[in-house]
């Protein structure tokens, strides 16, 4: 996984980028709007962080170029928090969107997120805790141990995964869950929910479903609580 | 509070009044020292009277005065005589005859109008004579004055305040204070208007449109030059706001430098305490920041959001917060949307400060946000509840409860009123019967579409 870290503070730049190593990621670092226009076009990336106030212009402004060239997911990383720039930078192309300072679990996870993200460059093994799935083969595993789960609990457990540590909305898991011809009584979704939240105390996957009640759901590690 | 003062109508209009008082008064002195210094003055004005009068109650043929033109003569026969003389200077009727000296028939019968003061026997007698113009028989008039006791000196004195006072300086004065007044009111307005532009202008923003009337020059001078230090005060602010908002957005890449390296630190509660402590730094820099943008909110008052997803954006956010504190949180809502006039940053700021404050301090219980059916948002935690006496003092910046948690700036629930007043909403806090706090964000709602 190369990632590439566009950012013009030394210190910072070189602090993620030990963080992002420790994760596991190759990481590449452009220092400006220059520099990473070059690397993006010579190399292949799996994911841009980008910075928007860099030196020689907004960051903003290399969002178009990446997603017309090659659609490499990118996260926006910035000190803006106003919701219009966080507007700008989702609408502008961004795959998410990261106010600084933040920590680098958070940054670790929000990037394998998107990275797992369907028809991007995903990976086909997610693991959360010991909790593992398999998006191809379309099996889960705790602690190695087989769980059996039917096709729609299977289909709430990825999307919790894929952004595990973090709400999924009610809302969203309805659209992907459920088909549009489906007929969703309204409280499908928590007895699947609740199912699978059986299935996985029973395997102890050291995950629990946290129920954010009126909003959705979370997967949380239990380790981290 | 700033003691009620009269209105500037009502002083001119005082003053205006004490004026024309003043001017009666010197009018009275005036003519008060003319006759009180001039006798002579004044008995020509009780002969010219008495004369009036007689000659008005003549009747019949030849002429008399009636009973009522001689009820002064009979009433004081020592005091007030008369007698008519006809062309030859014989006498036609007479009234105190005593009184008048023999020297008035021998008067010159040329002479029309004569008055004289004699010495005789009873002491000053004053005489006169006056020739009836409007008769055909040449009529003569001969007043006697011995004495005054029926004061006619003193009506006299009187009959002239009113003929030179009252009758033409009242008038004057009552229409004078009438219409200056109505001129003060009037000229006054611009005033008022200026008053009313001025009492629109708000910190902060640009000063509002003037009265499309024009101004009168004094009144846009005041205008332009409040307008000047409103510009000066808006561009000092708006630096001051600048430097600090510049200064906390400064800091935030030295702490993201900080929490990237704590990263590289091996497990263990040095690294928990530190990472606590990188993120109560970094709560307090979105605080202050929050603080700066508060008083210049860059929103538009006509611009109406719906207050629902804005509310479940912050709990989906701080639930992760909410989960690792060990807090169940949860929202509520109305299925349809509840607008509201506000600004969606300073919403979501200041539900995520009331909400971060019921994690931090919420105690066990479950922290519940609700939306509606009023435009308002309701945080409800079920922790220790209001600090004694504190119901007020919370909003204080930099107050924080005695046994408040570490980590905190004091600075949130003063950031939450100053972005609710900034958008015209509210705060309120209650304590609920079954413990805990409720507090309630209250906005203005949108008008129907």
């Amino acid at each position: 996984m190369r990632i590439l870290l566009v950012e013009d503070h030394p210190p910072l730049a070189e602090a993620v980028m030990d963080a992002l190593h420790r994760a596991g990621f190759v990481v590449d670092h452009a220092r400006s709007l220059a520099d990473a226009t070059t690397m993006t076009a010579t190399a292949d990336y799996a994911l841009v962080l980008l910075d928007l106030g860099l030196p020689d212009g907004d960051g903003l402004r290399l969002l178009p170029k990446l997603r017309r060239k090659n659609k490499v997911p990118v996260i926006v990383l910035t000190a803006r928090d106003q919701i219009a720039d966080r507007l700008a930078g989702l609408d502008g192309g961004a795959d998410d969107y990261v106010v600084k300072p933040v920590e680098m679990s958070e940054l670790v996870a929000r990037c394998r997120a998107v990275l797992r993200r369907p028809g991007e460059r995903s990976e086909s093994v997610i693991e959360i805790g010991s909790l593992r799935l398999d998006t191809v083969s379309r099996g889960v595993t705790a602690n190695g141990e087989q769980v059996r789960l039917s096709r729609r609990e299977l289909a709430v457990l990825e999307l919790l995964m894929r952004s595990a540590g973090r709400v999924v909305s009610r809302r969203l898991l309805e659209e992907s869950v459920y088909g549009f011809e489906d007929e969703v009584s309204p409280n499908a979704l928590e007895a699947a929910v609740s199912r699978l939240r059986k299935a996985l105390d029973a395997v102890d996957g050291r995950a629990a479903i946290v129920t954010v009640r009126g909003v959705g759901w979370m997967l949380a590690r239990k380790d981290e609580a | 509070m700033i003691k009620s003062q009269p209105t500037l109508t009502h002083i001119l209009t005082r003053r205006l009044v004490w004026l024309a008082f003043g001017a009666v008064i010197v009018n009275v002195l005036a003519v008060g020292i003319y006759y009180g210094t001039d006798e002579r003055a004044l008995e020509s004005e009780v002969i010219e009277l008495q004369m009036e009068r007689l000659s008005e109650s003549l009747e019949g043929s030849p002429p008399r005065v009636s009973n009522s033109g001689r009820a002064l003569f009979v009433a004081y026969p020592d005091a007030y005589g008369f007698a008519l003389l006809d062309r030859e200077g014989q006498i036609v009727d007479i009234q105190n005859q005593d009184l008048i000296p023999r020297q008035v028939s021998m008067t010159d019968v040329f002479v029309k109008d004569w008055v004289t003061s004699l010495e005789t026997e009873q002491g000053r007698v004053l005489a006169a004579a006056h020739r009836v113009e409007t008769r055909p028989d040449q009529l003569r008039i001969v007043f006697v004055m011995a004495d005054d006791p029926a004061r006619l000196m003193w009506r006299a004195l009187i009959a002239e305040f009113v003929s030179h006072i009252w009758l033409p300086v009242l008038p004057i004065v009552l229409i004078l204070i009438g219409a200056n007044a109505l001129m003060i009111r009037q000229g006054l307005q611009p005033l008022a208007t200026a008053a009313d532009w001025a009492r629109s202008i708000r910190p902060g923003r640009p000063s509002p449109d003037l009265p499309d009337d024009p101004l009168p020059a004094e009144v846009q001078a005041l205008v332009a030059a409040t307008q000047r230090s409103l510009e000066r005060v808006n561009a000092a602010l708006a630096a001051e706001q600048r430097h600090a908002a510049e200064a906390a957005h400064a800091l935030r890449t030295p702490v993201a430098v900080l929490m990237a390296r704590l990263d590289a630190l091996p497990p263990g509660e040095m690294k928990d305490r530190l990472r606590d402590d990188l993120n109560a730094l970094s709560r307090t820099i979105r605080q202050v920041l929050a603080c700066a943008r508060a008083d210049v909110l860059d929103w538009d008052d006509d611009h109406a959001i719906d207050l629902l997803p804005v509310a479940e954006r912050v709990v989906a956010t701080t639930a992760p917060l909410a989960y690792e504190r060990g807090l169940e949180i949860c929202f509520s809502g109305p299925p349809t949307p509840v607008l509201a006039l506000a600004d969606e940053d300073a919403v979501e700021v200041a539900l995520l400060n009331l909400v971060e404050n019921a994690i931090f301090h919420g105690g066990q219980g479950p922290v519940e946000v609700s939306v509606g059916p009023g435009p308002e948002i309701r945080i409800r935690d079920h922790g220790p509840g209001l600090p004694a006496g504190g119901k007020r003092r919370i909003f204080e910046p930099f107050w924080r409860a005695e046994h408040a948690p570490p980590g905190g700036t004091g600075l949130g629930l003063a950031i939450v009123e100053r972005l609710q007043n900034a958008q015209s909403g509210a705060i309120d806090v209650r304590a609920p019967d079954d413990g805990g706090a409720e507090f309630i964000l209250r906005y203005r709602p949108a008008p129907a579409p």
